[in-house]
């Protein structure tokens, strides 16, 4: 029966992953440049130079500025961010919703261009940029992927015995076949996890049912009910609110210092005022820290830290997991990294399937013209994404500040250049569909930092001088990316153009090194 | 500090990567004693686990599990590469060499 097993597993691996592959690489991709957030915020903000301030002058300067522009709003959140962070406040009500950025220092409101920068990946990652059943789609691939790297084991007979095997000089479908190996078996606890986690943080709208029963399908109730959060009874009438600062120092005490991560604060401008705050996540794997409530009005202390319940804690560690809040710059580039390989193990995958598969079609039969779709396919949803990610890095600087909706263009420009790279690889043979957008791919990264320099003045060399680390990071990030597309490419276009399984033997290429 | 700890499980993943024939034979210009693979990977093996200390040591348990599990993975890949590219690095006084990399 082993065969059996075996023959399924692989039949499951091919086709499922042809299916959900091309899905899967955006969604990767997206990930890994989402979890890059915080880095890819501040570049595609040139504008935000936050200077260094303590928490608790922060938090002063938010509350000053939220009660001057938003005295009316419903709903308050001030995020203070780490040291060097910018200050982000933020509010709702009747008049309407809005957000800022100030110099956590003087509290001046920041002249930021209008971009979504690193949020547009995450909203790729989680959403597609579809409505809400994008997410069903993000679902779907990530089940898919949890098949293919199972399926993908049990298919590898030899796991161990290959583990180190990386062939490039062998024929070009073994060694497709090491490099996908080799990235998928190296990656595979990370790729367990974050296709698990990722598919257990949204639980509540993969598998609704508990949540049905329990609560006659009210989320709203749940949440409320599982986060325990504090209701105070309705009191409309005016009262000022006591000072942040002062519940940002109580605060201190159970979080430590410059631990804040958020402050929520409810009615500001009430006598049933309610402020809570959230420690920051830097520091723990859990998503979501503990928090303390204050009545508003009084600054008096409603709630203390209380240690969340097991199922919760459970939650918060997978979910936390998979969000990467933790560990600093360090454990982000280990996520940037491993997530990129499984782009590799997924574009790799793509690849070989038209190798292995479309090379046995005899040349002008339906099946054979169905592989060479797929293979041209396979340019655009594979380079495609990529292009149209450096695309969206050349609009976020050459789109003129004072357009309206400026960040609605970017991604439009992003989704147009995409768009536009499977028409391209529609039109044009597979070989040089990959040659021509992996080339552009490489031009339009290396010239990143040279744009920079020619529209703000600023560019990876002076970042490194003010030791702007986030920024730095970015740009070399657009030389290792440019650097790699250009050595894809310039293998690609030195490469015979003649497949090994045509002639029936290994035609041994060059070696690198 | 960090760095350590990626050098322990970078020649973790070598030294494992070495207990397979090819690669020994690669490196070494002879396929490895019975012995000696078992010798290799347990010596490999403690050398992975031996590199979760630094990363504990600095980052706390939790945190410095997750960054240990994460630079294995990447250790690995570089493990794969150098012994790809670079057999005869790893063998004492240049090795007899592969026949592939004169």
């Amino acid at each position: 029966m082993k065969g059996g097993v075996t023959q399924s597993m692989a039949w499951a691996h091919t086709w499922l992953g042809l299916v959900a592959g091309w899905m899967l690489f955006t969604v990767l991709l997206s990930g890994a440049l989402a979890v890059a957030k915080p880095e890819i915020d501040a570049w595609t903000r040139p504008e935000q130079a936050a200077s260094l301030a303590p928490q608790s002058v922060a938090v002063q300067r938010a509350q000053h500025y939220l009660a001057q522009e938003a005295s009316n709003a419903t709903w308050w959140f001030i995020t203070p961010g780490p040291p060097g962070a910018p200050l982000t406040v933020g509010w709702a009500g009747a008049a309407g919703v809005g957000e800022a950025s100030l110099d956590p220092a003087t509290g001046e409101a920041l002249a930021i261009r209008d971009s979504d920068g690193g949020e547009f990946f995450a909203d790729l990652h989680a959403t597609l940029h579809l409505p809400v059943w994008g997410l069903w789609l993000v679902a779907a691939s990530g089940l898919f992927m949890l098949i293919a790297v199972v399926s993908g084991t049990v298919i590898h007979k030899r796991i161990f015995r290959d583990f180190f095997t990386f062939r490039p000089g062998a024929s070009a479908q073994r060694a497709w076949l090491d490099g996908h190996n080799v990235a998928g078996v190296l990656a595979l606890p990370f790729h367990l996890m974050i296709a698990y986690t990722g598919l257990v943080s949204f639980f509540w709208a993969y598998m609704p049912a508990g949540i049905e029963v329990a609560y006659g399908g009210d989320q709203v109730a749940y949440f409320q009910e599982s986060t325990l959060r504090v209701e105070r009874p309705e009191d409309t009438r005016p009262a000022t609110l006591a000072s942040l600062p002062a519940m940002a120092r109580l605060t201190e005490r159970s979080f430590g210092p410059e631990a804040i991560g958020l402050i929520n604060v409810k009615n500001p401008g009430r006598a049933d005022a309610v402020v809570t705050v959230y420690r920051a996540t830097h520091d723990r794997v859990q998503l979501h820290g503990e928090r303390i409530t204050f009545d508003g009005a009084t600054g008096r202390i409603i709630e203390p830290a209380l240690p969340a319940g097991p199922v919760n804690v459970a939650y918060r560690t997978l979910a936390g997991l998979h969000f990467a809040q933790f560990g600093g710059g360090f454990v982000r580039s280990l996520y940037v990294a491993l997530g990129l390989a499984g782009g590799i193990v997924v574009a790799t995958g793509a690849v070989l399937f038209t190798i292995k598969r479309g090379d046995r079609q005899r040349p002008g039969t339906r099946a054979a013209n169905a592989y060479q779709i797929i293979e041209r396919l396979n340019v655009g949803m594979i380079a495609g994404p990529l292009v149209a990610t450096g695309a969206f890095f050349w609009l976020n600087r050459l789109i003129p500040l004072e357009t309206t909706e400026r960040h609605h263009l970017e991604i439009q420009g992003y989704f147009l250049v995409w768009a536009g790279t499977l028409v391209h690889g529609l039109m044009r043979p597979a070989r040089r569909g990959w040659i021509e957008q992996l080339g552009l791919l490489s031009l339009l990264s290396l010239a990143l930092p040279l744009l920079n320099l020619a529209t703000t003045g600023d560019w990876i060399v002076s970042y490194l001088e003010r030791g702007d680390e986030a920024r730095t990071a970015v740009e070399l990030g657009f030389i290792i990316a440019g650097a790699l597309a250009a050595g894809v490419t310039w293998r690609l276009a030195a490469s015979t153009p003649t497949r090994p399984s045509a002639s029936g033997r290994a035609s041994r290429r060059g070696h690198a090194s | 500090m960090m760095m350590l700890g990626v050098l322990l499980t970078y020649s973790g993943a070598v030294v494992i990567g070495l207990s397979i024939r090819r690669h020994h034979q690669e490196v070494f210009g002879k396929p490895p004693a019975r012995a000696l693979v078992y010798m290799l990977r347990c010596a490999g093996y403690c050398l992975l686990v031996l590199g979760a200390w630094p990363f504990v040591h600095i980052l706390g348990g939790s945190i410095g599990i997750v960054a240990w599990a994460g630079v294995n993975s990447l250790s690995a890949f570089l493990a794969v590469l150098t012994l790809t590219y670079r057999p005869w690095r790893h063998a004492p006084l240049g090795g007899r060499g592969s026949t592939r990399h004169p």
